[in-house]
């Protein structure tokens, strides 16, 4: 894989401190969705986000579908911003499928982390009668599909990327506005197609030390009995259930997720935000 | 159907910050076949597909929340009976003092949706069918490549008098069989690229390149056959910092088909000129022609692959795909090309690219006879 991972994934830096909190995105957003939750962290960490290969400010041409048709690809790009950024003892923060892409990466590369907190996570998205319920049949995911195909075919320019190819006209391409949430269309349906039909129900196992598993009461994408499992495979995980609805706490609720985080540092005993 | 006869002609609904529904009108409760107070208080999934709440939650609401409104939405509504509902909705999110609410306008699209679903239907198996031919070009072409390789080596051998002296009449054959052959490898040559950047498969290597080199060498390449051709050829002077942005090879060779193009249409007696003209970030080469020109029917086809405008049998001519690549590799470097064109005037190719602020003093990429064919 050529290219500086730090350029491929778009990599940002903020905050005075010297240990690293590095935050993952969700599927169907970029690394703008930690905007309400990082700034927090920036007087004691050194806050490192970034856009997984097809999202946001990532280069776009390094999406390569062999290696991103598993999560262990996305995770090794978060094994090599790390190397390439020389991060260690790294809290790592990841949203839904970014909980389990950084676990992966956690085990790949143990040296290199320190804390995982795993904010709505669910390790199969698909049910799976009758002893489990991920929420999801794999009809559900071809709607989704559908559905981003159609809203693609030019309803909204809804998921446009930041920079609109305008051939004919290339001196727009520096006038268009910034908007968030970008990603380009047919790589977002590939990562669609990879986080909700990945099982990694098997490979999760006992972490150390405890991860922090991050709940929301009501989340139709990660219901209950898929973050339980979780919670399990990793034996030792502490769960804070935030008395919130929907699958974006960190954006919905933000100084409720800030809370959650925050109590666990002080458990682990790792620097707070003020 | 439950409920009052439908108010307004679009659907309206309220939620919460966390998507619980606390209003929706009489329009939007009746398509979905629920008196209005039975939905209050429940989440917006319940009128959701679960496939459209994968969608609402992983994509809408991050949307919402960060761009705070979405407009032109395609979204499946499930009615009370489970009736899928496809509808357009434009949303967005307004905070009043501390409360955050999500507001979403609704309207059905039936009719719409079926003929969306035909479009993307109709795509795709277009699409199919261009791989599908992407695939046959590319593998004639490997077939062809080979055997004419053969052939035009063996050519080369005979009129090396690998085998014997020539009578004059043999090597004028031999020469015409080298000069077809030669036009063939060209034709197989421009098959495979198109295929290539069809299937984007082509790179290009961006670098500062000097426009005074890119021209040199064109004019190097062509002179002999301008004057051949009784054609006159002019290249304006450039300044020698001029540079642009692009694949120094790439350049070359879009500048090469302009030039071959210009020198196939334009009599004995005409004028080819090229010349370089910046307007801010940006600088084009033009390459002028007093040739034959185009209709201006034809000028918006003529970057189309397999076009050729005019009478197009003759082959010598090509089989039209020269533009189409030199267009998609403008594109491919950020650049354009452009035409303008007088029929029985004259026709002018305009290759644009990002420019390189002159007070640059960067030594730019230099070309390489090895690199052009």
């Amino acid at each position: 894989m050529g290219g500086d991972p730090l350029t491929r994934n778009g990599v940002r830096f903020s905050g005075t401190g010297n240990q690293p909190m590095l935050f993952g995105h969700g599927f169907g957003c970029d690394q703008s969705m930690w905007r309400f939750v990082a700034p927090a962290f920036e007087d004691r960490f050194r806050v490192v986000c970034f856009d997984y290969v097809g999202c946001g400010s990532s280069d776009f041409s390094q999406y390569d579908p062999a290696r991103y048709s598993r999560l262990e690809g996305y995770a090794q790009d978060i094994v090599e911003i790390a190397r390439a950024a020389d991060l260690r003892d790294i809290v790592f923060v990841g949203h839904s499928v970014s909980s389990i892409i950084g676990y992966i990466a956690a085990r790949e590369a143990p040296e290199l982390f320190s804390h995982l907190i795993l904010v709505v996570p669910s390790a199969s998205y698909m049910n799976e009668p009758p002893d489990y319920e991920g929420g999801f049949e794999r009809e559900d995911l071809l709607n989704l599909l559908d559905l981003m195909e159609k809203n693609d075919l030019g309803w909204a320019g809804f998921l446009a990327p930041l920079v609109m190819q305008n051939p004919d006209r290339p001196e727009l391409t520096a006038e268009l506005q910034e908007s968030f949430c970008s990603a380009d269309p047919q790589i977002a349906r590939r990562f669609a197609e990879v986080t909700f039909l990945s099982d990694h129900r098997h490979d999760l196992s006992r972490f150390d030390p405890p991860p922090l598993i991050i709940q929301c009461r009501n989340d139709d994408i990660a219901p209950a009995p898929a973050v339980e499992l979780v919670r399990q495979r990793l034996e030792n995980s502490v769960v804070h259930c935030l008395p919130v609805s929907g699958h974006c706490p960190h954006m919905s609720h933000p100084e409720e997720t800030i809370a959650a985080i925050n109590s666990y540092l002080d458990r682990e005993a790792l620097p707070r935000s003020a | 159907m439950p409920g009052p006869a439908p108010q307004e002609l679009f659907g309206l609904l309220h939620c919460d910050g966390a998507a619980v529904i606390e209003s929706v009108n009489a329009t939007l409760a009746s398509w979905l076949d629920y008196p209005p107070a039975e939905l209050v208080g429940q989440p917006f999934d319940t009128i959701l597909e679960r496939g459209g709440r994968l969608f609402f939650h992983s994509q809408l609401i991050p949307n919402l929340e960060l761009n705070h409104h979405v407009e032109e939405l395609y979204l499946n509504f499930r009615t009370r009976d489970g009736v899928t509902l496809p509808v357009l909705i434009n949303a967005c999110r307004r905070q009043k003092e501390n409360r955050v609410g999500l507001e979403f306008a609704v309207v059905r699209m039936h009719r719409r949706a079926r003929l969306e679903e035909e479009l993307l239907q109709a795509k795709k198996l277009a699409q199919q069918a261009n791989t599908a031919k992407g695939r046959f070009l590319g593998m004639i072409s490997h077939e062809l490549r080979t055997p004419l390789q053969s052939i035009c080596m063996f050519v080369d051998l005979l009129l090396e008098g690998a085998v014997g002296p020539l009578t004059p009449t043999q090597k004028k054959l031999l020469v015409s069989s080298q000069q077809a052959g030669g036009n063939l490898a060209g034709l197989i040559e421009d098959i495979l690229e198109f295929v290539r950047m069809e299937s984007g498969k082509t790179r290009v290597d961006i670098q500062e390149v000097s426009v005074r080199e890119v021209l040199d060498q064109s004019e190097a390449l062509f002179g002999v056959r301008m004057q051949e051709a009784e054609i006159e050829f002019l290249s304006e002077p450039v300044s020698e910092n001029a540079r642009v942005q692009g694949d120094p090879k790439r350049i070359q060779q879009i500048l090469l088909n302009l030039l071959t193009n210009a020198l196939k249409f334009t009599p004995a007696g005409g004028r080819i000129c090229t010349r370089l003209v910046t307007d801010g970030n940006y600088a084009c080469f033009e390459v002028e022609d007093t040739g034959s020109g185009i209709v201006a029917d034809d000028l918006a086809r003529i970057f189309d692959a397999f076009v050729q405008t005019g009478s197009g049998s003759d082959m010598a001519k090509g089989i039209g795909l020269g533009l189409t690549i030199s267009r998609d590799l403008a594109h491919a470097m950020q650049g354009t090309l452009t035409v303008r064109s007088t029929w029985g005037v004259g026709s002018t190719f305009s290759l644009t690219l990002p420019r390189v602020p002159e007070t640059a003093n960067a030594p730019a990429a230099r070309f390489e006879d090895s690199d052009l064919h």
